[in-house]
């Protein structure tokens, strides 16, 4: 390393990245196409779109809708399944030269570690992602990630049975999210990833209803950044792993305020859908913020919030 | 798929909400197929997602799109002038598809859907086909290019829903008497959703093979979020939904489940 040059990795206690930006699941697929745009192995990772077990044909349309600031989507997490999708990218995934982050859902908590333990028998990986925030249909649909029992569980299965590395991502929708982290924690995941989408709804006037097919979805997007940071700030601060920031970041300095609170890493959702670019621009423009004020690596910022 | 600040050349209003905007794209005239988009980000903090437009006409490197002020981003485009830049995601999707043999073709288009049959009327009369325009507006204040596509070797039928102009009437008032007398290889279309069901409709009756370009709010614009599904017909339970920006915008219209 010369002297001039910034030390971007991140040590995330178990898995090293070579730079904090990671992608968000649902929001670059498996990175194929942003090849057009970028060379995408100059990110610290990529994390797939979630997979279940079984193929999976997603919600009704419309699944989009923009509301000030932020994007409503609710996809239903469409997904071939996750023999196929295997089949699908095992050439493409061998071609990455950066970490391969798999997210994985589950209908009920026994199908996590089944599919993990699929992923790991089938295709070289890095991590899994543990997309908790769906609903568990055995109850009656309340998400797992609201129940720290349930998530406790899930992490215990997939760590016992796999091994693998894991990132489990939390849900912003309950007021026991530090509980959740902690159930997370205490049963062996590696890191934590917080958070996902904000549970929403925007109503028409013209016709009294829902501007999503599946009347709610979920909130991305700048809107959610103070929201999302705020439960971020409370995880951090509840348990010793890492954690990875989520939720409207679109530009570095969004992705330095979650470093700054103490992000191990941070993920780039929505801001990858309008602008090919954002990942690659973000991660650029943190390492020149580091250098215009003379810091020499990632660390000596993270966690420095004075409060 | 290029993304990158792009020169504008004009955006000129051509009736009372209707613009044509004219830029230099990164791609030639050869390398785009009618019925494929560009996507544009307005770069305001009003709004976050890019808005998506079809091509109306290529001419070497400028690209035209034929555009109607319905909302917060048209209304800003609308303000831009000649020689600003904007960012524009070029070129998406997937487009009409032209068969040798076919020689005579109907391209039905509804409102503001003339935008990509334009360009397609064009390419289609360089192979030399006959084309048939059936160009539908609410209101003779609404009905554009009429001239154009006649000068194009088009011949043109119009019909306007309140009379003021030929035909009273849909479309598909137009349409459905001249299936038989032209002898149509295929039908293209393009306009709002229910015109597209009762054009399909049409052709089904017809037994002419129709193609059209559909509508969906994206959310990217190349794949990538499954935010743009559109419902395909299937005989088993469970639906099944194609993506409008990447296996469409153009689909075949017995694909297309009209509920
Ligand atoms: C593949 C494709 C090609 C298109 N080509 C053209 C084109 O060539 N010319 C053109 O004028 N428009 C075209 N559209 C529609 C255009 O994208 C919308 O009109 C535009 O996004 C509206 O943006 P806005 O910010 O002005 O409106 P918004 O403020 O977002 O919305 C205002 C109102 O406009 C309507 N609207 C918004 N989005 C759409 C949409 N996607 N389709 C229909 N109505 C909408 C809604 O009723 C909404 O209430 C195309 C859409 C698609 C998907
Ligand atoms: C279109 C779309 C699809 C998404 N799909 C998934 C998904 O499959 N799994 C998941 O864990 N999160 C999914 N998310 C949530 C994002 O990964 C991310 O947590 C959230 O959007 C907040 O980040 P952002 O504000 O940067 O977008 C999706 C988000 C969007 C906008
Ligand atoms: S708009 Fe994202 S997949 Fe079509």
């Amino acid at each position: 390393m010369n002297d001039n040059s910034i030390d971007l990795t991140c040590d995330l206690f178990g898995m090293k990245l070579k730079n904090p930006v990671l992608t968000a699941s649902g929001t670059f697929g498996v990175g194929k196409d942003f090849q057009d745009f970028y060379d995408i192995n100059v990110l610290g990772g990529i994390v797939t779109k979630t997979i279940t077990m079984n193929k999976r044909d997603g919600n009704k349309p419309p699944r989009i809708c923009e509301t000030r600031s932020g994007i409503i989507n609710s996809i239903g997490i469409q997904n071939p399944g996750a023999e196929k999708f295997i089949k699908e990218n095992k050439e493409w995934f061998s071609q990455i030269k950066t970490k391969l982050i798999i997210s994985v859902s589950g209908n009920t908590e026994e199908e996590y570690a089944e599919i993990c333990a699929l992923l790991k028998e089938k295709l070289e990986f890095d991590a899994v992602e543990l997309n908790v925030s769906c609903p568990n249909i055995k109850k009656g649909g309340v998400s797992f990630g609201e129940d720290p029992d349930s998530v406790e569980r899930i992490v215990r299965q997939v760590k016992k049975r796999t091994g693998v590395y894991v990132i489990t991502k939390l849900s912003p929708w309950t007021h026991l999210v530090k509980k959740v982290a902690q159930s997370a924690e205490s049963a062996g995941s590696n890191a934590l990833a917080a958070t996902n989408t904000i549970p929403a709804i925007s109503v028409d006037v013209k016709t009294f209803k829902s501007r999503i097919g599946n009347v709610t979805g979920g909130l991305s997007g700048p809107a959610i950044k103070p929201v999302s940071q705020k439960i971020f700030y409370d995880i951090v601060s509840a348990v010793q792993i890492p954690v990875i920031g989520i939720g409207g970041i679109e530009t570095a300095e969004d992705a330095l305020e979650y470093i700054i609170l103490g992000a191990a890493a941070v993920e780039i959702g929505s801001a990858n859908m309008y602008n090919p670019f954002a990942s690659k621009e973000i991660l650029d423009g943190i390492e020149k913020y580091l250098k215009e004020n003379n810091y020499k690596s990632l660390i000596e910022v993270k966690g420095k919030f004075s409060g | 798929m290029k993304c990158s600040e792009r020169k504008i050349i004009g955006n000129e209003k051509l009736g009372k909400d209707y613009y044509l905007l004219k830029y230099e794209s990164q791609f030639s005239e050869k390398s785009i197929v009618p019925g494929q988009f560009i996507s544009i980000s307005l770069n305001s903090e009003a709004m976050v997602l890019r808005r998506p437009f079809s091509i109306f006409d290529v001419n070497s490197n400028v690209v035209s799109v034929f555009y109607k002020k319905v909302g917060k981003g048209t209304c800003i485009l609308a303000e831009k002038k000649k020689g600003e830049l904007i960012n524009v995601l070029e070129v998406l999707g997937k487009g009409f598809s032209f068969y040798d043999k076919d020689r005579s073709l109907a391209v039905v288009s509804g409102g503001i859907g003339v935008a990509p049959l334009y360009f397609l009327a064009k390419r289609l009369r360089s192979m030399e086909k006959d084309v048939f325009i059936y160009l539908g507006a609410r209101t003779e204040l609404e009905l554009f290019f009429e001239d154009d596509l006649k000068k194009m070797g088009c011949s043109v039928c119009v019909t306007t829903d309140d009379g003021s102009k030929n035909i009273c009437g849909t479309v598909c008032c137009g349409l459905e008497p001249d299936c038989e007398k032209n002898n149509f290889d295929r039908i293209y279309a393009c306009g709002p959703k229910p015109m597209l069901k009762a054009v399909a409709g049409v052709a089904d009756k017809a037994n002419i093979l129709c193609e059209v370009s559909m509508e969906e709010v994206m959310g990217c614009g190349f794949g990538v979020c499954l935010g743009c599904a559109v419902k395909i017909k299937t005989k088993e339970t469970n639906p099944i939904y194609k993506m409008v920006c990447k296996d469409g915008p153009v689909f075949d219209s017995q694909e297309i489940d009209w509920e």
